[in-house]
């Protein structure tokens, strides 16, 4: 029966996620704060002027929260469920002191990711946006990163609407080294299973398949007449820290991730990390 | 096909006049059967074909060289040369090992261009995901794949290519129906051409039917039973066309992710083989009438296909020679010598009068008679022993080349696969791809879904037989 094993291998590679483009559009922009009202318009302009200057953003609305009105988590979940946005910005401890620590997000952040649908732009807090400001030179670079990016339709759309149509969109899969170790040191264990076959055939079937699907991604777009650039970086790494080194050497102004794993009610693992560590620059976690 | 006669010498000459003792040859017959419920009951016995038939030939051997049925002794080769080889080497029809090895080879490099994974995908798509047309695409892709190939492989891709499709479409549904009917239609593709089938291989060589005929004959049963297995399967599974134009523009959208050159390593080679395939087919055609091939045989044609496409792998031809089915080829020489020895025992002259006393109830009777209980027989072992000791005994009986006996044997062998799903190899993957995806299917189940396409195949193959080819 391994002659069945082949050929089922075979068509369930053949069989490829293809790429469907719908068109993010944000009409409703709600912007979180913990600032008072003065200080809260400020920020909201250099919000509003980021969003237009990416071409991001045609919003029709706009609701700027500041901070007598969101303390308590619940009453931020009912503005947001309220005001219905279509993107909601804010950035990271609020309503927290634990800014002066670079190690968490704040309580309000986590459950704004996890307990909306509405996509999470996290800027740099007010009075740090060293990054954010330089984020606004051209080529507007957009990086949207996962570890399993065929298939992920959503998370090309965020970075297309995000990256506008003179700008530059890297599509980008690490897979983790880490993982991919640990099952060919089983591997290597088993007698019945050629290690080194393994290793060659795993490891290029995992990254062919996101180079694959950014190949449908690029031709799809082309066809919808998006104009940006699109460039691929497909490769295996030890997470974060590759992350990282890709975001400096493409010289990233907004990185695109994923923060919600439906098989659990905490942030997705490298989303949280990446979310935590990246402090310079706004990161949208749909 | 053209074989070299081994004689055994003087030996042999005796041991065609040789007396054996009727209960010498009950004994035989006994072993006979006990092989025959023994292959019946592969499954349960947990042991490969290749195993049980070897147990007894070793057995058969044995008794047979105790008994002194065995003409041991010198061989004469086709130079009147006097060779020394063991007895059991003689038995084996090394021609028809051949077309089997050299076929097989043949197909796994060919597969390994992505040929038959290009086919089958242009087909899905061009299904546009509408499972009726689907149905009726895949059906026609196995019987084409059945006649070209063998069924075994046939199923293989068929099948596997059918759970990707229909996982894809959403249709899981309706898998169970796919995979039977597909099954059901292999041993229907596995009657189109002499080499579709080793039940065609081993009767068409004895009978001395030309590739080119035997096509000519099977061809328009084929296409009949073909269309209606298809009609019968979709009325009966409820596989029907999609309504709605939204429903079939999503349909489309899905098959349209479907990139047949996956696969594909290189595009001369793919071009290369597929050239390759319509020259092989080509060329086992007309075998019998190339100067210089003709006296060298299908083996040899099969063989040599083989060794050029090899050389495409010319580094790794050890893991295509790994993939060869063994198991299968072990079966055939440890059949072949059991079949030897059974000679020798008088055990087919036995079944050969049965037979003969069968073809005097005249020429409807007869026919149709044997015709339903090789499928009946079939149906429960392997059809392989059937058609060999069929074509024996029918040859011994000096049964023309013309005669209806023959297609008897073809079509009950081939469609009696069709009854239970131990009765062929390709249904047996068929069930084995249905209990892999987590469906349920009893023998019995089988029996109970495949039986009116069976009958129908059967009574339809029986009035063919009646009315076009006595």
């Amino acid at each position: 029966m391994s002659r069945l094993d082949q050929f089922e291998s075979v068509f369930k590679s053949a069989a490829k996620a293809t790429f469907t483009f719908e068109p993010v559009s944000i009409h409703r922009v709600l912007i979180l704060t913990d600032l008072e009202a003065d200080a809260a318009a400020v920020y909201a302009r250099r919000v509003r002027d980021f969003l237009q200057e990416i071409g991001a953003s045609d919003a029709l609305a706009w609701e700027v929260v500041v901070d007598t009105r969101c303390r308590s988590i619940g009453d931020m979940l009912e503005l947001v469920a309220g005001f219905a946005p279509d993107l909601v910005c804010a950035y990271r401890n609020l309503h927290s002191g634990a800014w002066r620590w670079p190690h968490s997000l704040s309580d309000h952040i986590e459950v704004l990711t996890q307990a909306t649908e509405v996509p999470v732009l996290l800027l740099p807090r007010p009075g740090q946006e060293q990054g954010w400001e330089d984020a606004t030179g051209a080529p507007f670079t957009v990086m949207a990163m996962t570890d399993h990016l065929a298939g992920d339709d959503q998370l090309v759309e965020y970075g297309v609407a995000f990256a506008g149509e003179r700008g530059r969109l890297v599509l980008t899969h690490v897979e983790n080294e880490h993982v991919f170790e640990r099952y060919m040191d089983v591997i290597s264990k088993l007698p019945r299973v050629q290690t080194d076959v393994a290793r060659e055939d795993i490891g290029a079937q995992l990254l062919k398949e996101p180079r694959d699907y950014i190949e449908r991604a690029r031709a799809g777009l082309q066809e919808a007449g998006v104009a940006l650039t699109v460039e691929a970086v497909v490769q295996m790494g030890h997470h974060l820290t590759t992350c990282q080194e890709l975001i400096a050497a493409n010289k990233v102004d907004l990185l695109v991730i994923h923060t919600k794993d439906h098989g659990q009610l905490a942030m997705q693992g490298l989303s949280y990390q990446l979310a935590v560590a990246l402090r310079d620059i706004p990161i949208l976690m749909i | 096909m053209t074989m070299i006669p081994l004689l055994s010498g003087a030996a042999a000459a005796a041991h065609a006049a040789h007396h054996v003792p009727t209960w010498v040859t009950v004994l035989f017959a006994v072993i006979l059967v006990g092989l025959v419920l023994s292959l019946a009951l592969e499954e349960k016995i947990h042991a490969k074909k290749s195993l049980i038939v070897g147990v007894f030939a070793v057995i058969s051997l044995l008794l047979g060289s105790a008994l002194h049925l065995l003409p041991f002794g010198p061989v004469i080769n086709a130079f009147g040369e006097q060779i020394a080889l063991p007895v059991y080497i003689p038995a084996v029809d090394w021609g028809v090992i051949a077309i089997i090895l050299g076929s097989s080879l043949f197909v796994d490099v060919t597969s390994r261009s992505g040929l038959f994974t290009w086919i089958a995908i242009r087909l899905t798509k061009l299904s546009g995901g509408d499972p009726l047309a689907l149905l009726w695409l895949y059906g026609g892709m196995t019987v084409v794949f059945s006649a070209v190939l063998n069924n075994v492989t046939a199923m293989i891709i068929v099948g596997s290519l059918t759970v990707v499709s229909l996982d894809r479409l959403q249709r899981n549904d309706k898998l169970l129906g796919f995979l039977l009917v597909e099954g059901l239609l292999t041993n229907v593709g596995g009657l189109l051409t002499l080499i579709s089938s080793v039940p065609n291989i081993i009767v068409g060589t004895a009978a001395d039917i030309s590739f080119v005929r035997f096509f000519v004959v099977a061809a328009p049963y084929v296409l009949v039973a073909t269309a209606l297995t298809l009609w019968l399967g979709a009325r009966w599974f409820g596989i029907t066309r999609l309504g709605t134009d939204e429903e079939k523009a999503e349909a489309a959208q899905l098959v349209g992710g479907f990139d047949e050159r996956d696969g594909i390593e290189s595009e001369g080679f793919l071009w290369f083989a597929a050239a390759m395939t319509v020259l092989f087919i080509l060329t086992i055609a007309t075998t019998s009438v190339l100067p210089a091939v003709s006296d060298l045989g299908m083996g040899f044609v099969a063989l040599s296909f083989a060794v050029i496409m090899l050389i495409r792998y010319k580094n790794e031809v050890d893991a295509f020679y790994d993939a060869v089915d063994w198991d299968l080829l072990g079966f055939f020489a440890g059949l072949f010598i059991v079949i030897n020895v059974m000679e020798h025992a008088q055990v087919l002259a036995a079944i050969g009068k049965a037979l003969a006393w069968l073809i005097s109830l005249g020429d409807v009777t007869g026919t149709g008679v044997l015709l339903v209980a090789s499928a009946a027989f079939s149906s429960v072992t392997d059809n392989i022993p059937l058609a060999a000791m069929l074509a024996k005994i029918l040859g011994g009986l000096g049964t023309p080349s013309d005669s209806a006996l023959w297609w008897s044997v073809v079509f009950g062998a081939n469609l009696g696969g069709n009854i239970t799903p131990i009765g062929s190899a390709s249904t047996l993957v068929a069930v084995t791809i249905i209990h892999k995806h987590g469906l349920t299917l009893s023998f019995a189940d089988f029996v109970k879904k495949a039986v009116p396409y069976a009958a129908a195949q059967l009574l339809l193959a029986t009035v063919y037989v009646l009315v076009f080819l006595r």
